[in-house]
Order: C-alpha cells, then sequence, then structure tokens
C-alpha cells in the first residue's frame, strides 16, 4: 500500500503541491485526473523517490520511504515508470534497455516482455531505428520487466495518434492485469481516464486553499 | 514565388557582414596561409626539412604522452568534481560552480609561479624535520602543473557534459539501479562524446603550451618550434617543423568538432537529484575537491604572501606602468575590435545548411594553431614592403590577438545567438519600418549581453596571451605577460608576484563580469522548457 500523508512541495518559491495525502491500496488502479499544472507529474516523482517532500512522508507497504530531507532511493521501492517521452536511452538496444534493470541471467524475462508487448523483432534495434508508438511499448516493457509492485504511468499517451492511442491502452490494460500490480495513471485526458475506468477508481486531488 | 538570386536586394547590412567574413578570414587565417605560401618555396630549396630527425620525433612523443597524461588527470578530476557541482542546482552554490569558471583564463605561468613558490615553502620545512626536501620540476612539475591550470576548464566541460544528458533517462534508470550503476551505465556513456571532446581540448592545450615546461626545464615540441624560430629568423622552417604537431592538434579538433557543437548549442537539459553514492566514491568525491580547493587556494595565498607589503606591490606596479598601460589598451582594443567579425562570423555558423558547418570547422580550427606559430605567421605576412607602415608598430600585438581569440568569440557569439527567439525578430520584421531601426531597437539589445560576455572573455584571455605577443611585440615595448615571463626566469619574487596577484585579480574580474552578462542574459531569456521540468508542470 502507498501511503501519501500530508505532502507539500515546492519548487523554487511555487508551491506545487499543498497538504496533500492519498492512500492507493494493493492491486488496485487509479487515475489522477487533472489539468495541466495541477502537480501530477510532481505526484507521481514525490512516490518513485524522483523528488523530496518539503512537508508531510510518503509510506510504501508500511515503510518510510520519503520525508523533508530523507529519501529511500528510487530503485529500493520495487516501482516502474513510464515517462512522458519514452526516455529510452539511445545507446542501448531495444532489449538492452528492457534487461536493464534485470538481474543478470534473466533473459526469458526479457523474451517475455518482448512477446508480450510484440517487440521481438525489434529486440535488436536502437532506439533512433524504432518509431514514437514502438518506443511507447518498449518504454512499458522496460518498466514491467523488473515486476514492480507499483506501475506508475506519467501520461504516457501524449503526442500519439488516435489508432495508436487505443493500441497501447488495450495493451496497458492488459499488461497491468497479468501482472497483478498497482497502477497510478496520471492524465488530463478524460477519453484516456473513461477508457480505463472500469477497472479503476478515480480519485480526486484535495488541496487546502 | 522566389526571386532569382541575381534580382536579390542587397542591404547596406549584408555589404557589411560579407566585409566582417572577409575581414575574420583575413585577420585569423591571413598568418598561417602566408606561412604556407612561404613554406612551399622554402621546402623546394630545402626538401629535407619536412623530414623529422630522432630527436623531433622523440620530442613529439614525450610532448604527446605528457599532453595525453595531463588531459587523462584533469578529465578524472573533472569528472569527480563536475558529479558533486552537478548537485548545486540552485541558490549561491549554483552561482559559486560557474564562478570557479573565470580562474580558467588564468595563464599556466602564473600557476607556475604559486606551485614554485608554494613547494618551495613546503620543502623547506620539511628538510627542517630532517625530511627530503621536495622539488617540482621537469616531467612531473609540468604536469601537476598543467593540471591545475587546465582543472577549471576539465571541471567546466565535465559539467556542460553532465548537464546534456536528459533528465528522464538518468530517472527512469534510477528506478531499477543504484546511483553508481546509472553513473556507470547510462551517464557517462551517454555522456561519452562530450568526454572524449573535452580530453581531446585538453590535451591539445597542454600540447601546445611551453610556458610551464620552459619554466620546469622540460623540453617539449612547442617549445623546439618557438627556439628554431629563435635560431633562425626563418618563419618557413618554424613553420615546416611545427607540421607534424600541427597534424595532431587539428586532426583532434575535428574529431572533437560534432561533439563541441553539440555542448555549446545544446541547453542545458539536466537536473540532478539526490543521489545515493557507495563511500568509496564519496572519498573519491572528497578527494577530488580538496585537489580543487588546493588549486585556487595555492593559486592566491602563494601569490598574496610572496607580494611584500603594500608598498613593495604599489612598487612594483609604479615600474611597470607602461607594460600595464600597453597591455591594458590592446587588450581593450582587441575585445572591441574583434566583435563585429566575430559576430559575422557567428552568423554564418548559425546556418542549418552546409555553409554553416563549413564555418564552424573554419572557427574552430585556428584553436589548434600552438600560439607561437601564430606569432611566426603574423612576421610573415605582415613583414613585407606592403605593410612597412604597420609592421614593428603596436599593431602587431593587437592583431595577433585578434588573430588568437577572434575565433573564441565568434563562438561565444554564437552560443548566444542561438538563443535569441526567433518569433521575437519575426515579430521585427512585421513591424519594421526601417532596416536601421530594427537592427538599432530590436537585434542590438537582443545582442548585447552576448556582444559583452564575448568581449570579457577575450579580454581575460588576452590578458595573459604569451606565445605570440612576444615575437610581435614591437621593439621598446613590452606587455604585462611578457615582464612576469622574463622576471621568472630572472627570479624577481616579489615583483613577478605583484604583477602575478594583479593579473589575476584582472582576469578574475573580466571573468566575472562575463559570467554576470551570461547569467543575466539566462534571466532576459529564459528557457521555457527548462521552466517546465523545474516546475514539473
Amino acid at each position: 500500500m502507498i501511503q501519501i500523508n500530508d505532502v507539500t512541495k515546492y519548487y523554487r518559491d511555487v508551491k506545487v503541491i499543498e497538504h496533500f495525502s492519498l492512500e492507493v491500496s494493493d492491486h488496485t488502479s487509479l487515475v489522477v485526473l487533472g489539468p495541466s499544472g495541477c502537480g501530477k507529474t510532481t505526484l507521481l516523482r514525490l512516490i518513485a523517490g524522483l523528488e523530496i517532500p518539503d512537508e508531510g512522508e510518503i509510506y510504501i507497504n508500511g515503510s518510510l520511504v520519503s520525508c523533508p530531507g530523507w529519501v529511500l532511493p528510487p530503485h529500493r521501492r520495487s516501482i516502474g515508470f513510464v515517462f512522458q517521452t519514452s526516455a529510452l536511452w539511445p545507446h542501448m538496444t531495444v532489449s538492452q534497455n528492457i534487461r536493464f534493470g534485470l538481474h543478470s541471467g534473466n533473459d526469458g524475462r526479457v523474451q517475455e516482455m518482448l512477446t508480450r508487448t510484440g517487440l521481438m523483432e525489434l529486440a535488436n534495434r536502437y532506439p533512433s531505428q524504432i518509431s514514437g508508438g514502438q518506443a511507447r511499448r518498449v518504454a512499458l516493457a522496460r518498466a514491467l520487466a523488473p515486476e514492480p509492485e507499483y506501475l506508475l504511468l506519467d501520461e504516457p499517451l501524449t503526442n500519439l495518434d488516435p489508432d495508436l492511442k487505443q493500441e497501447m491502452l488495450t495493451l496497458i490494460k492488459e499488461t497491468v492485469a497479468n501482472t497483478g500490480g498497482s497502477l497510478i495513471y496520471v492524465t488530463h485526458d478524460a477519453g484516456e481516464a473513461n477508457h480505463i475506468s472500469e477497472r479503476i477508481i478515480e480519485i480526486k486531488i484535495y488541496r487546502d486553499e | 514565388m522566389s526571386i532569382p538570386y541575381r534580382y536579390q536586394h542587397r542591404s547596406p547590412g549584408s555589404y557589411l557582414h560579407i566585409f566582417g567574413l572577409l575581414a575574420f578570414t583575413f585577420i585569423v587565417f591571413g598568418p598561417l596561409l602566408s606561412l604556407v605560401v612561404d613554406s612551399a618555396g622554402y621546402l623546394a630549396s630545402e626538401p629535407g626539412q619536412v623530414i623529422p630527425t630522432e630527436r623531433s620525433s622523440g620530442l613529439l612523443f614525450n610532448s604527446i604522452a605528457l599532453a595525453f597524461c595531463v588531459a587523462a588527470g584533469g578529465m578524472i578530476l573533472g569528472v569527480m568534481i563536475a558529479s558533486v557541482l552537478w548537485r548545486w542546482q540552485s541558490g549561491r552554490k549554483h552561482s559559486l560552480r560557474w564562478f570557479l569558471l573565470v580562474f580558467a583564463p588564468i595563464p599556466p605561468y602564473v600557476h607556475a609561479l604559486a606551485w614554485s613558490t608554494s613547494m618551495s615553502y613546503l620543502s623547506d620545512i620539511l628538510v627542517r624535520f630532517g625530511l627530503p626536501g621536495i622539488s617540482l620540476q621537469g616531467w612531473s612539475g609540468s604536469w601537476w602543473v598543467q593540471l591545475m591550470a587546465l582543472l577549471p576548464i576539465a571541471v567546466g566541460l565535465s559539467l556542460i557534459g553532465f548537464e546534456s544528458v536528459e533528465v528522464t533517462m538518468i530517472e527512469a534508470a534510477r528506478l531499477v539501479r543504484s546511483d553508481i550503476q546509472v553513473l556507470l551505465r547510462v551517464i557517462l556513456p551517454l555522456m561519452a562524446p562530450m568526454l572524449a571532446a573535452s580530453t581531446g581540448i585538453l590535451f591539445l592545450l597542454s600540447l601546445v603550451d611551453y610556458s610551464v615546461p620552459s619554466l620546469f626545464g622540460l623540453n617539449v615540441y612547442s617549445l623546439e618550434i618557438f627556439a628554431e624560430y629563435g635560431a633562425t629568423n626563418q618563419p618557413s622552417s618554424a613553420f615546416l617543423l611545427a607540421l607534424p604537431e600541427l597534424f595532431i592538434t587539428l586532426a583532434v579538433i575535428l574529431l572533437a568538432r560534432n561533439a563541441l557543437k553539440d555542448a555549446v548549442q545544446n541547453q542545458v537539459r539536466s537536473r540532478a537529484g539526490t543521489y545515493d553514492w557507495p563511500l568509496w566514491f564519496t572519498w573519491l568525491q572528497r578527494f577530488a575537491i580538496i585537489v580543487l580547493f588546493l588549486q585556487i587556494s595555492i593559486l592566491v595565498l602563494s601569490l598574496v604572501s610572496s607580494v611584500g607589503t603594500g608598498k613593495d606591490l604599489a612598487l612594483t606596479i609604479s615600474m611597470s606602468r607602461s607594460e600595464i598601460s600597453f597591455t591594458f589598451w590592446i587588450c581593450i582594443a582587441a575585445s572591441l575590435i574583434c566583435l563585429p567579425f566575430a559576430l559575422a562570423a557567428a552568423h554564418e555558423m548559425q546556418r542549418k545548411d552546409w555553409r554553416g558547418t563549413v564555418w564552424w570547422v573554419l572557427v574552430i580550427s585556428p584553436l589548434a594553431v600552438p600560439a607561437p606559430l601564430v606569432g611566426i605567421g603574423m612576421v610573415s605576412l605582415w613583414n613585407r614592403p606592403l605593410w612597412y607602415e604597420l609592421y614593428g608598430t603596436s599593431a602587431m600585438p593587437l592583431l595577433a590577438l585578434l588573430a588568437r581569440f577572434t575565433p573564441l568569440a565568434a563562438i561565444v557569439l554564437m552560443t548566444q545567438l542561438r538563443r535569441i527567439d526567433p518569433l521575437l525578430l519575426d515579430a521585427a520584421q512585421v513591424f519594421d519600418t526601417h532596416p536601421l531601426r530594427t537592427w538599432f531597437q530590436v537585434r542590438l539589445p537582443l545582442m548585447t549581453p552576448g556582444l559583452m560576455a564575448a568581449a570579457f572573455i577575450t579580454f581575460a584571455l588576452s590578458i595573459g596571451e604569451l606565445g605570440a605577443t612576444l615575437i610581435t611585440v614591437p621593439p621598446g615595448r613590452g606587455t604585462l605577460t611578457l615582464k612576469i615571463y622574463n622576471y621568472l626566469h630572472y627570479g624577481a619574487s616579489e615583483q613577478v608576484a605583484g604583477l602575478c596577484l594583479m593579473m589575476v585579480a584582472i582576469t578574475l574580474l573580466a571573468g566575472f563580469l562575463a559570467m554576470i552578462m551570461l547569467r543575466g542574459w539566462s534571466r532576459l531569456m529564459p528557457d521555457n522548457r527548462r521552466i517546465r521540468e523545474d516546475t514539473g508542470i
């Protein structure tokens, strides 16, 4: 379970998140829907340990992972993250990108993720040699390969055409259902949120005024 | 419908631009081209000149080995220090890390004096306690002092490398691997082209410097070029001797050209987080930071302690009044005169077609030419009947400074021109009533911080220039650097420390003003992408 307790975050002098609290139970999915600038990305970055809260604490499975001045390193949180841009490492092939988060000798898992995401033929290609839609699939496969307990998706379908969006939404739903982990999906697009909403709980961000 | 080229109207501005380009080409490449032409004739009469002797080959090999070790050491320390400074993202620490770069233009021979003085002092203490003394001489002395002199550049280039890595690339890796693995397997490989180019730049700067090796009793190839010219008074002979080194330096700069272009063109993208380094790495970082601290503190403290009293300093300055005044005039003139020519070249470098590539190569290539060769080229070009009125006057060291530093000013200007939002210029064209009005009311104000930064950087580098000035300065005249260099050989410690301290102060002031201009520019022209990343919006 992820527990966010009364978290506040500033960027320079801008208060991006203010006294925000949230609980995400295991094996659940939730969509955080909100307009640009409301702090959705910051929320995911706080959960992932990429940002330190200025106030409040974050707990994962009952253990404190973030508080002002201290964070548990991101790689010890069992979290998968799909960024707005694919963020594939250009000096690694598709399979190397997916393998990066795995322990050595776990080639079976790489093959499984390549098959599941339909990337088998692209395994030895570099990110510059694949299309934008394929890159998003690699990013998803990479995030899921280490079997994280929590998968965070930060507007993963931005700038994709409608057909690709549909294909990716189906893929996300299927793969997350197969892995059985929790999902936090951030978007500003109500259509995307509704597409996933059959199986998720929609939560509104509460802010003190 | 496009208008055929020959019917296109050329504005007065475009003629000025063409004049600027021609002047740039003549000032920067004239000396070298003149040497090439003269050497062709000389080579016909003395064909054996191009065959390297055993002595010159050995010397070149030793010089390359020294330069390689300086570059390797510099980059290792630079990366370690930059990995700490990279995390200083806001507040005073952020300003401080770029302030370190203002130490970069301080000439290497000033570092040589500072380290010699401090090592001699330390040696005295050790001997007093019955321990063996330390002698900073020969290869090891040259290596250490060159390393210290180039450290700010190494740190600056490494920092640019760190900041050029996309933040999401790092964060994606941090989710699954420890920070040290992320550094070794993602950050450093992504920085590799920049690191290789930076190593090349340090290698080149070390290879062409003869001031430090000559002070520590080490013969290097660049010194041999200068000695050859001094012994024969034949520019062609010195040029032919310089050819092997010139080929190497040109090859290095051309190999590094793409990474350098990326470094000066790209906006800063990366943002460091809070990293969890292993203990051994943290200790290495601490060691590197201590070296950086020593680099700065030894430089300042040893000069301050050697100056003597305030009266001594005043006397030293008063005794060197004519050199100080002459240096100021030629440096101020060089930093102002170079601007229109550098601006013309910078506009060409900005082009996205083949002309942009050609001008980029043309502008960076002179950086590979050893300073004495520029001076010798100046003699070859200007010592002709046509220029007799000019040759042997104070204009010669000024022209030498222009030949050396106009390309650097062009690079600084190009980086700043790229930051001007093209929409601002498009908007000016829409409301344009007169070309001059657009130029003075829109273009010039937008370019002003870049022009001022280029001027201050040229000034800071000109103050310490030695290699070309030594050859071109007219009889009866002297610059601050010449006086210091002569004093260093004769061992006038108080005077030389006083003059070095003054030079350090002037260089730091000019560098600091350049930084203020560049930072002021950043505030004026905020990068919207960076704002979005910083606020997470």
